[in-house]
This record gives C-alpha cells, structure tokens and sequence, in this order.
C-alpha cells in the first residue's frame, strides 16, 4: 500500500532529520447532532472529541497539530449525508468523526467510499458491517450484549420481559438475547415495542410487574428509556416491589448522562453493559475524568460515548504520526500497529475488521449517578462485529442459532 | 430450460415500497428508463400499498422497513416477484426480508448499475419457483396416491393370474383410454372395489 501523502490528504506534513520544520494542521471533521432528539450523547461525543484533539494540540512530540471543523446534522438523516458530502468534497477533509445511529452511519457511508475518506464511529452499535472506510471506537455486539446476557442468564434468571423502541438497536439486540434465552433453555415473557419518543409506559408495567419475570431487558432509547425508568420504580414502590432486587431492568447502552436524566429517585439498581464507566480506578481514567471535568464543567459526568470518541481521536493521531502523513491509505495501515492507554484500558484496533479491542464490564448504577462495576474482562476482547467467533453456533446445521456464551 | 425468459419490462407495473429519499428517486428514474411503469408508496402507507397491490406485477421493498411492509403485505407474500432493497445487514433485518421471499436482492445506497439485473433475476426466478411449486404439488398428489396403484397391480395380478409387468401394462393402457394418470385411475378401480364390497355384504 502506498505510504506516499497524496495530494488530496488534507494535513501534510514534514519532518526533516530531527528538526520539525511546523506543526501544520491536519484539518478533522466533527459530525456530531449537538441539537435533536439525540443531542445529549452527541455532546459527550464532541466533547471527548475535543478534549483528545485539545491533548494533541498540546502535546508537540506530533508533528502536526489538529484542527477541527464542526458540523451540526441535528439528528436528521437527509443533513448527515448533505453535510458528509459537503465536508469531503468542498471542505476537503479526509478524516471525520462523527455518527451515532446506525442509519445516519448507512447515509455518510457512500460518500466516504466514493471520495477516500475515513470515518471514526464512536458508538457501540449492533454490528453486521465492516466498511473498508470505517474505524469503528465503540464496542461490537460481543463486547456488549453478550457479556450481559451470560451475566443475566447467570445471576437473575432465563425469564426476561423485552421492552425496546421499536428500531434496529432493539430488533437485533433482542433477538441476541432470545438466542441466548433460549439456549440456556428459558422463555421470554414478551417483547414489546413502542414509537422513538414514547413516555407512556403505564400498562406494560402493570403486564412486567403481574408476570414477574427474571429481569426487564430495556432496550429504549432517550426520552423513552428515562421516562420507563422514573415509571416502572414508581409503580414497583406503590406495591412495596424492591424493583432492582426481584426483576432489575438491564440495558446495554445505560451510561452515566443518563443516570442524571432519570433523576436521583429511581437512578440506582440499574445494571448496564459498558467498556467504559466513570469509576473505572485507573489513572488514565482518572486524568480523563479529571480532563474532562476541567473543560466541560457544566456537561456532567463522562460516558462510554465520550471515550469512544475521545479515543478516536488518539488513535487517530498515533497513526497519522506513525505513518507521517494524513493520508486515508496510510493511516489505515499504520492504524494496527499502534496501541494507547486509554481510560478504559489498553485499545487497540484489528487489523481485519478496524473495530476496536475493548474490554467489557457490567456495572450497576447507584444513588450517586455512577456505576458500581461487578464484572470486568480479563484483558481486552477481540471486536467480533458479525458474531462469527463467539455467538451463533449455526455454521453446520443452519437449523440451531443457540449461543455460546463468552467466559 | 429452453424457452424464453423474461428480459424486457417494457409496460410492467412495478411498486417500490420505500421512504422517500435518494434511493427512491434514483431507483424511479432507473425503472423509468427500463419501461416500467412505477408505482411508490412509503412502508407505513398500508392502504395505498394494498391499492397498488392490485396492479402490481414486481414488488421491491425496503429490508430496513421489512416489518411495516410484512404487515401491509399480510396474504400477498409471493404473489409478484419482489426485489428486497438491502440496507443494514443485521440478520434480524434480512430474516424478516426473507420471510418476504425476495426472489433478487439490490443494496443500499443505490445506483442505476444492477437494477436491470435485479429486475431479470427476479422475474425469472419467480416464474421457476412457481413451475417447481406446481410440479411438486402434482407430484405429491401422485405420490399420495401411489398406495392405490400398488393394490390395483396386487387386485390385477391375483385376478388375472398375470405378473406385475403385464398389470402395469394392463393399468396403463386402461388409465389412457380413460384420459386419466395411473393414480386417478387406480384410486377409481379402489372406490369402484370398495362399493362393490359394501353391496355385496348388504346382500
């Protein structure tokens, strides 16, 4: 692959014997929805985007200094791919972060194909995608939705009642987990979905609470999932339930934001698979935490989403700086040979797929707004975005999708 | 096979089950190049999709949207040939869009090249599982009804003291002249026997 700069690549830049001539700019796009229905996690994003590129900046052992450029699709799809094309071919940028649904990711995609770019994904998502013009920072379906379900299976029982919004996160996360329900030979109760938006909640959690089942796996988004939340502990309350005790609800996306969104009175019991907490006890995270406090100090507390974009950014510079150029090609081929300390732990990305190495935990929130981790990997876990390795165990007979459960 | 295939769409009633977007209106414009007549609805627009419904003869649906466009489907599955648009290849998404019985596949984002492609293998390959689907209906009433040609060779052979060739032989020629297959003909001789031997007990 050619490691020369080419000439579309937005940043070059030189460095002759040991001198650095300058630090010129490597131009970054940010395509984050800081405005609409899912601001609250695209502003952790950009913010953790911009405390890295702020970190670079600072740091003068790069060659280069990095440059952001801001765009703002408010949530709606027809934006992100008229901004995606915008900033690749009038704006000239190369690299982007930025996309948090998965259909917003399906819009930019095409354009990054056509036009060489590369985009950096901050988000976990439920995989089944491994584009050549992708790197992908949030965690695959078996560093999330797995981890959780062998630990529901394990801890509370095979008798899960689903409750998600009805789109592509849920579909798919909920049928990972009737596989693995079913493997380990439970039943589910039910699976209900509701409209993006929905906040009345009031007859399925009179259903949930009659059938008493093992745990509620939630799979709501925003609005909805806070207002299920505040719902279903106040209804577990009026019948004297200890709600978190006999059927917890579990999520795979829960982060600390939104603890905050559902307010101190129903924000603790809750478990949630994540590759990163706040209260993970390592120093980079707590420099991250302390960082992130510093330059955001009305934004709260950090998530997986601020991570995962902060951490792009850092592999990001590591590659261009390894392969002394901005260019997408080299990047993308410096890109497995470089690893960071992150707040989560060491990442790094492989070299097959470009999804990241990530290291599962399960927490349980607490009255704080935090997270009590009960459950860490051992090291980090290879990204498997299409469940090849772990999960489906069909390849023979096509006829039997049981899953196997990661230790 | 020998006979002809579909190749020209010229005039066919086509309707495109998809959110309006670019996709759609690149896939329009392509279909309208290709001489056909194109018909749109969005996913959640049950009624106006059972409207066009009745005139369509190809179908091509949206895999992102496969619940909606199942539900407005309910009863016509398989009816038209349809070309399933994939865009998230999640396997919740493509079990749904195969429950459809897409008969070609066309991917997201879209472009002009592969639309014609689609349309022919969906037209073609429709038609072949129609003709195998009907064949092997027949088959099976056939092969149901094999026990009956058994016991008419049995009935033949202890009546007439001959081998089972010359039975067979006798059956066929019988069951042609009478403008039947064997199995109709064997499973008349069987009712024929079966009333017989309720008259004669009756007696």
């Amino acid at each position: 692959m050619a490691t020369k700069p080419s000439a579309r690549a937005a940043g070059l830049f030189l460095l002759m014997g040991q001198h650095v001539i300058e630090r010129s700019a490597i131009r970054v796009g940010l395509l984050f929805s800081t405005s609409g229905p899912y601001a609250t996690i695209c502003c952790a994003m950009r913010n953790g985007s911009l405390l890295a590129i702020e970190e670079i900046n600072a740091d003068s052992t790069f060659p280069f200094t990095l440059d952001p450029l801001e765009f703002n699709p408010e949530g709606l799809n027809s934006n992100y791919a008229e901004l995606a094309r915008r900033m690749l071919t009038a704006e000239r940028l190369v690299h982007v972060i930025g996309c948090y649904t998965s259909s917003s990711r399906k819009e930019v995609l095409p354009y990054f194909e056509k036009y060489d770019g590369l985009l950096w994904y901050p988000s976990h998502y439920e995989g089944f995608e491994s584009s050549e013009h992708v790197i992908y920072t949030g965690a695959a379906p078996n560093q999330h939705i797995v981890p959780l379900a062998h630990h529901l299976l394990q801890n509370c029982g095979s008798r899960p009642y689903c409750v998600g919004s009805n789109y592509i996160w849920a579909w798919e996360n909920n049928k990972i987990m009737r596989e693995a329900v079913y493997a380990a030979g439970g039943t589910i109760l039910a699976e209900r979905y509701f409209p993006v938006g929905e906040l009345d909640f009031d007859s399925v959690i009179e259903q949930i609470i009659d059938s008493r089942p093992s745990f509620v796996f939630n799979t709501l988004i925003g609005v909805s999932a806070y207002a299920f939340f505040r719902a279903f502990r106040r209804a577990a309350e009026a019948r004297g339930i200890d709600q978190p005790r006999t059927m917890p609800i579990a999520s795979c996306s829960l982060a600390e934001p939104e603890l905050v969104e559902i307010g101190p009175a129903a924000c603790a019991g809750h478990v949630s698979s994540s590759v990163y907490f706040e209260s993970i006890e390592a120093p980079a995270n707590r420099a991250f935490v302390a960082a992130y406090g510093r330059r955001f100090p009305d934004a709260g507390p950090t998530s997986a989403d601020a991570e995962a974009s902060y951490l792009a950014v850092h592999l990001l510079a590591r590659a261009a700086r390894r392969a002394r150029s901005a260019d997408p090609f080299a990047v993308r081929a410096a890109l497995p040979h470089v690893a960071i300390q992150a707040p989560q732990g060491e990442v790094h990305v492989d070299r097959d797929n470009r999804h990241c190495y990530l290291t599962p935990r399960i927490g349980v929130s607490n009255a704080a707004g935090g997270f009590d981790i009960i459950y860490q990997a051992a090291r980090p876990v290879r990204p498997d975005p299409y469940l090849v390795w772990e999960e489906v165990k069909s390849s023979s007979g096509m006829r039997s999708t049981n899953l196997r459960l990661v230790k | 096979m020998t006979r002809h295939l579909i190749q020209n769409f010229r005039g066919v009633n086509v309707l495109v089950i998809h959110n309006q977007d670019h996709n759609r209106t690149l896939l329009t414009e392509t279909l309208t190049k290709l001489g056909l007549k194109v018909h749109v609805a969005d996913p959640s627009d049950a009624p106006t999709i059972r409207a066009a419904l009745n005139e369509a003869e190809i179908v091509i649906f949206d895999t992102d949207m496969a619940e909606a466009v199942a539900l407005a489907l309910t009863g016509e599955r398989n009816a038209v040939p349809a070309i399933a648009i994939v865009g998230l290849e999640a396997p919740g998404r493509l079990q749904r869009a195969f429950e459809l019985e897409p008969s070609a596949v066309l991917y997201k984002p879209l472009r002009s090249t592969g639309v014609y492609s689609a349309l022919f293998f969906a037209a073609n390959e429709h038609r072949r599982r129609q003709e195998l689907a009907l064949k092997m209906q027949l088959l099976e009433g056939r092969h149901r009804n094999r026990r009956f040609v058994t016991r008419a060779i049995v009935q033949l052979m202890r009546d007439r003291a001959i081998d089972d060739e010359e039975a067979f032989r006798l059956l066929r020629k019988e069951s042609m002249r009478r403008r039947l297959t064997i199995e109709e003909y064997a499973v008349r001789l069987s009712a024929d026997q079966g009333e017989a031997a309720k008259t004669a007990r009756k007696a």
